[in-house]
C-alpha cells in the first residue's frame, strides 16, 4: 500500500513502485544464489597460555565478509555459509593473528587456541572492556546510525537520551546528567570543545569511528574527576593484519529533510612493515525538517568530519597518531528566536507555527562549529607492565548567528574560540599475577578568546591532575580502587562595556571510586561507589548576556563553589544463549549542584523584557533505572525490552529540576535469515509527570507512542558484501512533541521519514605477501 | 579483485572530493550591526517640537537601559513622526533607519498606546503593506499613557499585522498629554 504510492515530496517525486521492483528483483538474484547456504560455523576462542576464554576477538571469513566478535565467554557463532573450503581468520589485540582453512560441509563447532605476542604477556589489561550493551560497534553506526548526530546515535546504549533543540542540535544525557558532566573522550583525548551551553552539541560525529561506549566505573577516574553521567568512548580502534586493504563506504538518503548523507573508511597495513594507515569521512546535508503538518523553515545542516592517522605497532612500543577535523553549519527553526517575552507567549499561544517551503538554504539563527584536534600516544612495552604518553592539541571554534539584528547576515553575535592542548603519562605494573596498579600524571591547558558581543570572558586555565589505580582480581571476584587529585588554576579577563572581570583563582579537589564485580558463570553483578567533582566553568561563573537570542538571559555567579556527586549503581549482566539482560539501579546525590535557575523578574534591553536566568547551587538527588533485554526467541525471531526511569529532586526547596528523561519503554521485534533481516519497533515515552508546577512556560506535552520499522538485506557482488537497508521512522505520522526538547515550545518533532542505506564492504588482502611472510616465519 | 580495490578507492576519492566541494565551513566576512537607540522626532506642521530617544548602549548585553525621554504633546493636537534607529555601540554611530527603509518589505513598525491616549496612523509604505519609519500622532485624551514601539523583522512572512516575524526593538516611551 505504501509503496503503490507517489510520493511528492518537496517537489521531488520518485515512483516507490518501481524502484520497489527493482530491488526485488535485485535481491530475488541473490536469494536464488545463496539459498543452499545454510550452515553454521562456531566456537570458542581460548588463550593457548591459561586456557581463558577472549571475548572480543574478530572472526572474519574473506568469502562474502563474513564477520563476527567473540562474545565476554570466548564463544562466535557464524551462520549461513555454503559448502566450502572457508578461510577464517582470527585478530585479537596482544594475540597473534591467525589464520586457516577449515571444511565445512555441515554445521560445525571448532576451538580454536590463540598464541599471546609479547606484548599481551606484558600487558597487563587494566582497561580491558567486557562484552556489554554500553558499546556500539562499527557494523550498527554504519547502518542504523550514519545519518544521525553524535547524541541521536548513542541512544541505542541503555540509559543515554538526547536532549535537543530541534533537529539540528542534540547532546547525550547518562543518567538525566549532559554537558560537562559527561564529557566526550575521542581515542583517549577529552575532547575540549563549548560543550557547557545546553544548545551546545558534541563538535564530533560517531560515523567516523569504530566503536562508541559509555564508560563508568572506577576506571572513570584515569581519564577525569568531573564524569558524574559516566564519559563517552569514541575510537578508532582497528589494527588491521599484514596485507590488509578494508574500504566501507556507504551513502544514504531520507526523505524527511531531504537528507543525503555518505561514509567511508579506509584501513590499510602493508604487508612488508608494522604501520597501519586509515581514514575515515563522513558528509551529510540536509533541508527543511518537516512535522506532520508543516515544514520547519531554517532547519537545514551541513556536516562534514575526516580523521585519519597511523599506528605502529611491534613488540616494544606502540605509537599512535591521528587526528580529526569536523565542521557543521546547522540553521535554527526561525520561529525560535523569540525577540523576548511577550513574543515568546505569543509564539506559545499560537495554533500555527512559523512554517516555510522546503530549501536547503541556511540563514540567521544559526551555529557553525569547528572543531580540529591532532593527537599522539606511545606505549612502552616491559615485562610487568607498561608505560605511556598521550598528547593532544586541539582547536574549537564556535559562532552563533542571532536573528534579531537589521540585515544581520555575517556577523556572529556568540563568537569563541578555544585552543587546548592535553598530556598524559602513566605507568601500568603488574605487581602479582592478581594485583595490577597503574598510575598516572595528566595536565590540560586551555586558552580561551571571545568576539561579538560578552557572553563569556577570555581566560586561561590549567588543570593538572595525578591518579593511581589499584586492581584486585580473584576467582569470581574483582576489585578496582581510583584516586585522583586535581589543583586547577585560571585568570579570566574581560574589558568589555558590559562587564569588567581581571581574576585569578586555584582550586583543588580529590576524587575516588570504588568498583566491585562478581563473575558467575553467565552473570557479572557489579557494584559501583564513588565521590566525583567538578569545578565550576566560565559560563557558570561569569557569564552575562542574551545566550544566542533564544529569550534567555544568562548570568554567572563568581561564587560558585565545587560540584561534589556522590554515586551509588549496582548493575547486573546476565548472558545466556537466549538471553540477555542489563539492569542498572543507580542514585546520585550531588552536593552544590549547579543549575541555571529563572529569575522572578525579566530583565529589559532595547530588545524587549527577556527572561532571566541565573546560576545557583543546591543540592540534588538523581535516581532511577535502566533495563535491557534481549529475548532470542529462535534461530530467527530476537525481541528486545527496554525501560527507563529518572526521579530527581532539588533537595533545598523539593521542586523537580526541568528537562528531566520522561519514562520510556520500548518493545522490538526483529526476524533475521541468511540475507534478510526485518525490524519492528514500538516505543512509548509517558508524559513527565515528575513536574513542579509554573517551573515552565508550559507543562509537559503528552506521552506518545511510535511505531519504527525497517527491513536490511545482506548480499554479495563480487566476492565483498553489501547491506542495504530501508526503514521507516514514525510509520503513522504522529504528531507529538518531545519534553526533552527546548523547540518543544512552538513546534512538533519531525513526521515520517523514509530512509534507505547503502553500505558495501571491501575487503583485500595481499595473500601472495602474507603466504610469503608466514614461509619466511617458518 | 584488482576492479573492486580501484572502486572502493575511487569511491572514498570521490566521498572526499564532494564532501570539501560543499564548503561548509568556508570562512565568511563578519560585520557588526545593532540597534542601541531609537529616536521619534516629532514636528507639529513642519515645525520641530523635540526629538526623544530611548538608549540601551551596549544592547541586549548587560548595563540597564537609559530612562527614556517623555513625549509631551498638546491635546487635539496632530504631530508628524520619524522615526531613526541607531546603532551607538562604538565610537561611530551608525544610522540604520536606510537600511530598514531598504527592507522594508521584511520590516514593520507597531506602536500600541496604553491607555488609547494617543492614536498613530502610518503614513509610509512599502508598496503593499505600511512600514512605520514615518508616522502621524494625534493627542486624543489628556493625561498619562505609554507608547510602545516594536519594530518587527518578518522576513517572508510580513502581512500588515504586527503577529508574525520577531522583535529587533521593542520599546516604551512614556507620554503626557496636556
Amino acid at each position: 500500500m505504501l509503496l503503490s504510492k507517489t510520493i511528492d515530496n518537496y517537489g521531488f517525486k520518485v515512483n516507490i513502485k518501481s524502484i520497489a521492483y527493482c530491488l526485488l528483483l535485485f535481491f530475488t538474484v541473490n536469494v536464488y544464489s545463496q539459498n543452499t547456504c545454510r550452515l553454521r560455523l562456531s566456537g570458542i576462542i581460548l588463550s593457548k597460555t591459561d586456557s581463558l576464554p577472549l571475548p572480543y576477538a574478530e572472526v572474519f571469513i574473506e568469502i562474502g565478509h563474513l564477520k563476527t566478535i567473540s562474545n565476554f565467554k570466548g564463544q562466535f557463532e557464524i551462520k549461513n555459509l555454503c559448502r566450502s573450503l572457508v578461510e577464517l581468520e582470527l585478530d585479537l589485540e596482544y594475540f597473534k593473528h591467525t589464520h586457516f582453512n577449515i571444511k565445512i560441509n555441515s554445521d560445525t563447532a571448532i576451538v580454536i587456541y590463540l598464541e599471546p605476542t609479547l606484548q599481551r604477556i606484558a600487558n597487563i589489561q587494566i582497561n580491558q572492556k567486557k562484552f556489554d550493551p554500553l558499546q556500539i560497534k562499527e557494523d550498527e553506526i554504519a547502518l542504523k546510525e550514519s545519518g544521525k548526530n553524535l547524541a541521536d546515535q548513542l541512544e541505542l546504549i541503555p540509559g543515554i537520551r538526547s536532549i535537543r533543540s530541534g533537529n539540528t542540535i542534540s547532546k547525550p544525557m547518562s543518567q538525566g546528567l549532559t554537558g560537562m558532566r559527561l564529557p566526550v573522550f575521542v581515542n583517549g583525548i577529552k575532547q575540549n570543545g563549548q560543550q557547557w551551553g545546553s544548545d551546545h552539541g558534541p563538535e564530533t560525529n560517531g560515523t567516523a569511528f569504530d566503536a562508541l561506549e559509555l564508560v563508568t566505573g572506577a576506571a572513570v577516574l584515569t581519564r577525569c574527576a568531573d564524569a558524574a553521567g559516566g564519559y563517552i568512548e569514541l575510537r578508532n580502534e582497528k589494527i588491521g593484519h599484514p596485507g590488509e586493504t578494508d574500504i566501507s563506504s556507504g551513502t544514504g538518503y531520507q526523505t524527511n529533510g531531504n537528507q543525503l548523507n555518505i561514509f567511508s573508511k579506509y584501513l590499510h597495513k602493508p604487508a612488508s612493515n608494522s604501520h597501519t594507515y586509515f581514514s575515515n569521512l563522513s558528509f551529510r546535508k540536509a533541508g527543511n525538517y518537516q512535522t506532520p503538518g508543516y515544514i520547519l523553515p531554517n532547519t537545514g545542516l551541513v556536516e562534514t568530519m575526516f580523521s585519519g592517522g597511523m599506528r605502529k605497532t611491534s613488540n616494544k612500543t606502540q605509537i599512535f597518531i591521528d587526528g580529526t577535523f569536523y565542521c557543521q553549519e546547522g540553521g535554527i527553526y526561525t520561529g525560535s528566536h523569540i525577540g523576548n517575552v511577550q513574543d515568546l507567549l505569543d509564539r506559545i499561544k499560537s495554533t500555527v507555527p512559523i512554517s516555510g517551503n522546503f530549501s536547503y538554504s541556511i540563514k540567521a539563527p544559526k551555529q557553525t562549529v569547528l572543531h580540529s584536534q591532532f593527537r599522539t600516544k606511545k606505549i612502552q612495552l616491559k615485562t610487568n607492565g607498561q608505560n605511556y604518553f598521550v598528547g593532544a592539541i586541539q582547536y574549537d571554534e564556535r559562532k552563533e548567528f542571532d536573528l534579531h539584528r537589521v540585515r544581520i547576515i555575517n556577523f556572529p553575535q556568540l563568537n569563541i574560540s578555544l585552543l587546548s592542548a592535553n598530556c598524559q603519562v602513566g605507568k601500568q605494573i603488574k605487581i602479582k599475577p592478581n594485583l595490577n596498579i597503574e598510575m598516572g600524571l595528566q595536565g590540560t591547558g586551555y586558552l580561551n578568546r571571545y568576539g561579538g558581543y560578552y557572553f563569556i570572558p577570555d581566560f586561561q586555565a590549567i588543570n593538572q591532575a595525578a591518579f593511581f589505580l589499584l586492581e584486585r582480581k580473584a576467582t569470581h571476584f574483582k576489585h578496582t580502587v581510583t584516586v585522583r587529585s586535581e589543583i586547577y588554576a585560571f585568570s579570566a579577563n574581560a574589558s568589555s562595556g558590559v562587564k569588567q572581570i581581571h581574576t585569578k583563582k586555584t582550586n583543588a579537589g580529590t576524587a575516588m571510586a570504588w568498583t566491585g564485580e562478581i563473575y558467575k558463570r553467565k552473570s557479572i553483578w557489579k557494584f559501583d561507589l564513588g565521590r566525583l567533582f567538578r569545578f565550576p566553568w566560565f559560563n557558570e561563573l561569569y557569564s552575562y548576556g542574551v545566550h544566542h537570542g533564544a529569550a534567555a538571559f544568562e548570568q554567572g555567579n563568581a561564587n560558585l563553589k565545587k560540584e561534589i556527586t556522590y554515586k551509588a549503581a549496582t548493575t547486573f549482566n546476565y548472558y545466556s544463549q537466549k538471553s540477555n539482560i542489563y539492569l542498572q539501579i543507580y542514585s546520585n546525590y550531588i552536593q552544590n549542584f549547579i543549575n541555571l535557575t529563572p529569575d522572578s523578574m525579566p530583565i529589559l534591553t532595547v530588545r524587549g523584557a527577556f527572561p532571566s536566568y541565573q546560576y545557583q547551587q543546591f543540592n540534588s538527588l538523581f535516581t532511577g533505572a535502566e533495563l535491557n533485554w534481549l529475548l532470542q526467541i529462535n534461530s530467527h525471531f530476537e525481541m528486545k525490552f527496554s525501560q527507563s526511569f529518572l526521579y530527581a529532586k532539588n533537595l533545598e526547596n523539593h521542586r523537580y529540576p526541568a528537562f528531566l528523561p520522561p519514562i520510556k519503554s520500548e518493545i522490538g521485534l526483529t526476524y533475521r535469515n541468511a540475507i534478510l533481516g526485518l525490524n519492528l519497533q514500538t516505543e512509548h515515552v509517558f508524559r513527565q509527570k515528575f513536574y513542579t508546577s509554573g517551573t515552565d512556560y508550559i507543562p509537559p506535552p503528552a506521552g506518545y507512542t511510535l511505531f519504527n520499522g525497517s527491513a536490511t538485506f545482506v548480499g554479495l557482488f563480487k566476492k565483498q558484501n553489501y547491506q542495504f537497508i530501508i526503514g521507516v521512522d514514525n510509520i503513522l505520522n504522529k504528531e507529538y512533541r518531545n519534553y526533552l526538547d527546548r523547540f518543544r515550545y512552538f513546534i512538533n518533532m519531525p513526521g515520517r521519514n523514509i530512509y534507505f542505506r547503502l553500505i558495501w564492504n571491501f575487503h583485500h588482502h595481499n595473500e601472495q605477501n602474507i603466504k610469503q611472510i608466514y614461509h619466511d616465519k617458518k | 579483485m584488482i576492479k573492486n580495490k580501484f572502486l572502493g578507492f575511487a569511491f572514498f576519492i570521490l566521498t572526499l572530493f564532494m564532501a570539501f566541494n560543499f564548503q561548509a565551513c568556508k570562512k565568511k566576512k563578519e560585520e557588526s550591526e545593532l540597534i542601541t537607540t531609537v529616536i521619534i522626532h516629532l514636528y507639529k506642521s513642519t515645525v520641530s517640537t523635540g526629538n526623544y530617544s530611548w538608549k540601551d548602549p551596549d544592547g541586549d548585553g548587560g548595563d540597564a537601559p537609559l530612562l527614556a525621554d517623555t513625549l509631551k504633546l498638546d491635546s487635539g493636537q496632530v504631530y508628524t513622526a520619524n522615526l531613526d534607529f541607531l546603532d551607538e555601540s562604538s565610537s561611530t554611530t551608525k544610522d540604520l533607519t536606510s537600511e530598514i527603509r531598504q527592507e522594508a518589505k521584511n520590516h514593520l513598525v507597531c506602536f500600541a498606546s496604553t491607555p488609547n491616549n494617543l492614536t498613530i496612523k502610518i503614513k509610509d509604505s512599502d508598496g503593499t503593506f505600511p512600514i512605520g519609519l514615518e508616522s502621524e500622532f494625534t493627542a486624543v485624551t489628556k493625561g498619562h499613557c505609554k507608547l510602545r514601539i516594536t519594530l518587527r523583522h518578518q522576513p517572508g512572512v510580513k502581512n500588515g499585522t504586527c503577529d508574525p516575524g520577531e522583535s529587533d526593538v521593542d520599546v516604551e516611551f512614556p507620554v503626557i498629554i496636556k
